[in-house]
């Protein structure tokens, strides 16, 4: 008896252990709802995507055939995805497929949560890290040097003068921060903009920082993007 | 320019298609109930009404849809008028059908194009205003064209060109059914390093979207002045408003 309860205990400290380390890691905060859910986010919206493209699938095998791609808009879909070349797309390719795209590629489905981003550098308290709003669809970590995205424009109902002024801005930043930052950092900034190792996933967070004095807020996660269309 | 459907055995006639032809004035509510029952049948035989085509992606209109018409809104844009000074830039035939996503033609759809000359510089008043020098005078900026009963339009325009926070050259583009607008869209180059650069063509949904806006420009065989061709087609989607959908009678073949 006195042994269970010892074991017990012993759970419990690990776990309570195991809880207040979790905290102790990122003064960061996570980047909101849209966060730690980041990474699966990023598996559903090829299942979704996937799910899309096998409306095809006549006779419902679970792959298609060219002669099912009766949009013969998507045949040179299908045949880069087509891997082994027997004119056979099963689930799989189509899967490898994706993940080659998106990591050239970081625009995802427009329904999607934005990612929850890098977690915010440790100490400042902060964790606006997520990228969560996306009504206009725009996904992903913000991109670096960004004056306005494209959705916030359209949400602050920006004149047609007003949104030529802000491309001539963004031009002029994108050429002046190129000189600013050396060619290895700016491989590095498109590598995070790419959803390069840590940027991506809602579960790791760039260092915690330390000795973060506050758990930062979370983030918005922000509305869910607009449905696919 | 046959698709799939042009080849598909009139002997897959669905119920519902029967009943939709044989009752135009349909209630919608009684139409959501037959595509309901029927609806995995529409996806899983080439009926007269299956739907088949995903719908064109519809993409941001932008800021520059021309404030003032130009005096020639035709489909040709490299040519203003009588004027015999072409426009700057790769000649391009742009060609494709306007469909409904069962594949059958629109006739009378208007289709509008409009895009930035190859100085970067938009018809609209906003953009040249402050640009006059820069302008290529002779692009005509916008055109219009309506289909007949194939659906079938076509313009000559120049290949388009990179605007500064919009790396990926785009033509926009409008489909008109009725004097409804039913599409806005815009009109990518496969194979542009601009591209993945573009926010707005990352964000135009998913890589099935992004193929669905995506024309491949290609040299025209024999041209002694490097034309190009791109194909793209504009399928309209079925809307809840579908009384004042053109009707989706086949045409004659």
């Amino acid at each position: 008896m006195r042994w269970h309860f010892v074991k017990s205990l012993a759970l419990a400290a690990a776990f309570g252990l195991a809880s207040t380390s979790l905290w102790a890691q990122g003064p960061g905060g996570p980047g909101g709802p849209g966060g730690p859910g980041g990474n699966q986010r990023g598996n559903s919206s090829a299942d979704e995507m996937i799910a899309r493209l096998m409306k095809l699938d006549a006779n419902q095998d679970g792959q298609l055939t060219k002669d099912e791609v009766t949009d013969r808009r998507l045949l040179r879909l299908f045949t880069a995805a087509d891997a082994n070349n027997d004119d056979v797309v099963t689930s799989d390719e189509l899967q490898t497929y994706l993940a080659s795209q998106a990591s050239s590629m970081r625009g995802q489905q427009g329904g999607q949560r934005g990612q929850g981003g890098p977690g915010g550098p440790g100490g400042q308290g902060m964790g606006p890290g997520g990228h969560g709003m996306g009504p206009g669809g725009m996904m992903g970590p913000p991109r670096i040097g960004e004056v306005m995205p494209a959705f916030v424009q359209q949400m602050l109902n920006l004149t047609p003068e007003q949104q030529a002024q802000v491309a001539a801005l963004q031009q002029k930043v994108n050429a002046e921060l190129a000189a600013i930052l050396t060619d290895d950092q700016e491989a590095q900034c498109a590598q995070m903009m790419q959803g390069g190792p840590g940027g991506q996933q809602g579960g790791t967070r760039g260092q915690g920082g330390q000795g973060g004095q506050q758990v930062g807020p979370r983030g918005q996660g922000g509305p869910g993007g607009r449905g696919q269309r | 320019m046959l698709l799939g459907g042009a080849e598909t055995p009139r002997s897959h006639l669905l119920i519902e298609g029967m009943l939709l032809d044989m009752n135009q004035s349909t209630s919608f509510s009684r139409r959501r109930w037959m595509a309901g029952a029927f609806g995995i049948a529409c996806f899983t035989t080439r009926g007269l009404y299956a739907d088949y085509l995903f719908p064109s992606p519809s993409m941001t209109e932008g800021p520059f849809y021309p404030d003032k018409m130009p005096l020639d809104q035709d489909n040709d844009l490299i040519l203003i008028n009588d004027n015999i000074t072409p426009a700057v830039g790769e000649i391009t035939h742009l060609t494709g059908r306007v469909l409904t996503t069962s594949g059958e033609p629109i006739r009378n759809a208007t289709v509008e194009i409009w895009q930035c000359d190859a100085n970067a510089v938009y018809l609209h008043t906003a953009d040249s205003r402050s640009k006059q020098d820069q302008q290529d005078k002779n692009f005509q900026g916008f055109g219009r064209f309506e289909t007949a009963s194939t659906g079938e339009y076509r313009f000559r325009t120049i290949k388009p060109v990179p605007y500064p926070g919009r790396p990926a050259g785009h033509i926009h583009a409008k489909v008109k059914v009725g004097g409804r607008e039913v599409l806005t869209t815009q009109i990518f180059v496969r194979g542009a390093e601009g591209n993945a650069r573009d926010g707005i063509y990352r964000s135009a949904g998913d890589v099935i979207d992004r193929e669905l806006v995506t024309a491949d420009f290609i040299p025209v065989p024999g041209s002694k002045i490097g034309e190009l061709a791109a194909s793209f087609d504009f399928v309209i989607g079925r809307t809840p408003d579908d009384r004042s959908f053109p009707s989706t009678r086949r045409a004659p073949r």
